[in-house]
């Protein structure tokens, strides 16, 4: 089954194309400026740009499924012209206008099904108060499904905070680093607040299930909502030395009042802005917590195999 | 029982300086499977000191003739770069496996003598490059190598010390240069492994500053696949400054033997002796706790487990010295000392 995969270098794509089972063929669609070196060594690839219909008609030729995670996103790393601030009318260029072109030319070659990968705020269940420009354009994206007549069958993957190896952009490093980097672990040396992590290779997997079971609706992958002390304590457990994690009563008052001192009297120059307090990262419904239609990787496993990672490339 | 009895290997150094002490001798008599047979080495007060400090069997003046009798498994070579040529073929000739310590020789044709010499004995080799060895060398290759860099830009090393206790180096016969024979091996091995490929030497200009028969101040420009490397080698007495910085694409590392810092796609490296900080308040205070480089020990431990494993791949074989010789020959040739 050839399957064209957008986004495959990624931080799922790197981990979808090594899953790829021997029956399916993924052909990836990279740009000029893709990191192709991402990729796994024999894996397909056809040139072309989500953003030029043409190339992804072109590349569309014999394929018979699509997996479509091509996206910018806020800090996103993927290109030299896209730095840390992404303008909204390229969110909107790529997110949206992108997906329509991937989703017309996959109707234009008759391909069986389209699995798209969406974000958590972006998920009809989730009641996202503050909605950023990428969860905006990535919900209009997912929308295009409906809106339009297609007559293939699709599913929206919408997995929660994603962690496991080849986190090549380093997005996921901070908090491992200072973790690594501090015998007594106090906030804001990690963030309060809570998160959901899933693995992976588990929204990996769960994309390949949808690919052959395709049920045209959102589906959340997803793990348990933790407290992100005991994120903080997966870390600490993973660190050579004995890491002590606490929580600092009246943080919210104490601390942030303490940091703006130390600053305003110059003891130290302390952006506060950057002690965040209180953080809410892939948190889910109840009802949508530790979902996947494949078996489910932990996420202290999740936690592990990043921070392995991270060892193996020298950074921890 | 092992292989190789239980008795284990039998080792032999040849030359007790700096090197062999600090190296060389603590990983034979530390490790599980060698015994430290015997040393040779010309000055006899040193020889017997060593001899009866660290316990060792027997100590020669003639490296020659511990190699003829002794019947040794492998031996270190650790005297002046001079005389290494001629005891590396004696070492082959008795079939020992050697660890030559750097800089291998002080001609290419030497060199390519011992590599054929090498390969006619069977015996594994390993040239004395540390960087291998070292972590946060081995951090930078591994980020290298799993693609956190991109594409490096440009690469500045800076090695300023003071000229070595060791007279010899200041004797071109015995040295074969100044601080480009003492310290370019290092160098050169390391960014081989970064670009896995050999440099274009761009420009060089050597000078002699306060030695009088070796150059010891050194400016030159390698080009690996286009990428450059400018290299400032400076021997000053009283000086110690270190410093390799690489700029890629994607960040900025700064690294020498204790520590390793910089920006990797917007973030934080900061590692000693390939250790995070015990304490880091996000970077407005850090701090370490110890921390040492145990390279040598490392290095001499992994040459005696390639041979108890019948490896020939070291990690610097004697055809990396070769290659390295090749270079600096090439430098050496192109420079109008001044």
């Amino acid at each position: 089954m050839r399957t064209l995969v957008t986004g495959g270098t990624g931080y799922i794509g790197s981990s979808l194309l090594r899953r790829f089972p021997p029956a399916y063929s993924p052909v990836v669609l990279v740009r000029d400026e893709s990191r192709t070196e991402l990729l796994p060594d024999t894996v397909e690839t056809v040139q072309g740009d989500i953003t030029d219909y043409q190339s992804v008609e072109t590349a569309m030729a014999d394929i018979d499924v699509v997996v479509h995670m091509a996206a910018v996103n806020p800090g996103s790393r993927n290109s030299p012209n896209i730095t840390s601030s992404v303008s909204d009318s390229v969110f909107r260029k790529v997110n949206v206008q992108g997906t329509k072109n991937v989703l017309d030319a996959a109707e234009d070659a008759d391909v069986d099904s389209v699995v798209y990968l969406s974000t958590t705020k972006a998920h009809p269940d989730v009641d996202a108060a503050d909605i950023s420009m990428y969860v905006r354009t990535k919900s209009e994206g997912g929308d295009l499904f409906k809106n339009d007549e297609f007559s293939f069958d699709y599913s929206i993957i919408h997995p929660t905070y994603v962690m496991g190896p080849r986190d090549y952009r380093l997005k996921r490093y901070e908090p491992f680093r200072s973790a690594a980097a501090n015998t007594v672990l106090i906030p804001p040396l990690y963030t309060p607040g809570r998160i959901n992590i899933v693995h992976v290779d588990t929204v990996a997997d769960s994309i390949l299930y949808y690919l052959n079971n395709p049920t045209n609706n959102h589906h959340m992958v997803s793990g348990p909502n933790i407290n992100r002390k005991r994120f903080a304590k997966e870390l600490a457990s993973l660190s050579s030395r004995r890491t002590i994690v606490s929580d600092v009563p009246f943080r919210n008052i104490l601390l942030p009042l303490g940091v703006k001192t130390i600053d305003a009297i110059g003891l130290a120059n302390v952006d506060a802005s950057r002690l965040v307090l209180d953080s809410q990262t892939g948190i889910v419904p109840e009802v949508q917590e530790q979902r996947a239609p494949v078996s489910r990787k932990s996420w202290q496993e999740a936690v592990q195999d990043t921070w392995e990672w991270y060892e193996d490339v020298g950074l921890l | 029982m092992g292989l190789f009895g239980s008795t284990g290997l039998r080792a032999g150094v040849i030359g007790t300086g700096s090197v062999a002490e600090t190296a060389h001798i603590p990983a034979y008599l530390n490790h599980p499977k060698t015994t430290l047979a015997a040393v040779a080495e010309l000055d006899e007060g040193r020889r017997e000191s060593v001899v009866s400090e660290y316990d060792i069997g027997s100590g020669y003046r003639d490296g020659k003739q511990m190699l003829e009798e002794e019947n040794l498994d492998l031996v270190s070579i650790c005297t002046p770069a001079g005389t290494h040529r001629d005891l590396f073929l004696a070492a082959a000739k008795a079939g020992c496996h050697i660890y030559c310590e750097k800089p291998l020789t002080t001609s290419i044709e030497s060199a390519e003598r011992m590599a054929e010499a090498a390969a006619e004995a069977d015996v594994i080799t390993q040239i004395g490059y540390t960087r291998a060895y070292v972590e946060n060398y081995q951090a930078v290759l591994a980020m290298k190598a799993h693609h956190l860099l991109g594409d490096i830009k440009r690469v500045r090393v800076h090695r300023v010390r003071s000229p070595p206790a060791g007279g010899w180096n200041f004797d071109p016969e015995m040295s074969g240069g100044g601080v480009v024979a003492d310290q370019l091996g290092h160098i050169l091995d390391f960014y081989i492994r970064v670009f896995d490929t050999a440099p274009d030497v761009k420009s060089v200009t050597l000078e002699r500053l306060d030695i009088p028969n070796v150059e010891d101040y050194a400016e030159i420009t390698l080009e690996f696949d286009g990428v450059p490397v400018e290299l400032l080698l400076h021997w000053t007495p009283y000086a110690k400054h270190h410093r390799n910085l690489l700029v890629s694409t994607r960040g900025l590392l700064e690294f020498n033997l204790e520590s390793l810092n910089g920006q990797i796609q917007g973030e934080t490296v900061a590692q000693k002796y390939g250790k995070q900080p015990f304490v880091d308040l996000r970077g407005e205070f850090r701090a370490w706790w110890g921390g040492s480089n145990d390279f040598h020990d490392a290095r001499v431990t992994d040459f005696i487990d390639h041979v108890l494993e019948d490896n020939y791949d070291t990690v610097a074989p004697i055809q990396r010295g070769v290659e390295v010789t090749q270079i600096i020959a090439d430098i050496y040739n192109r420079s109008e000392l001044q």
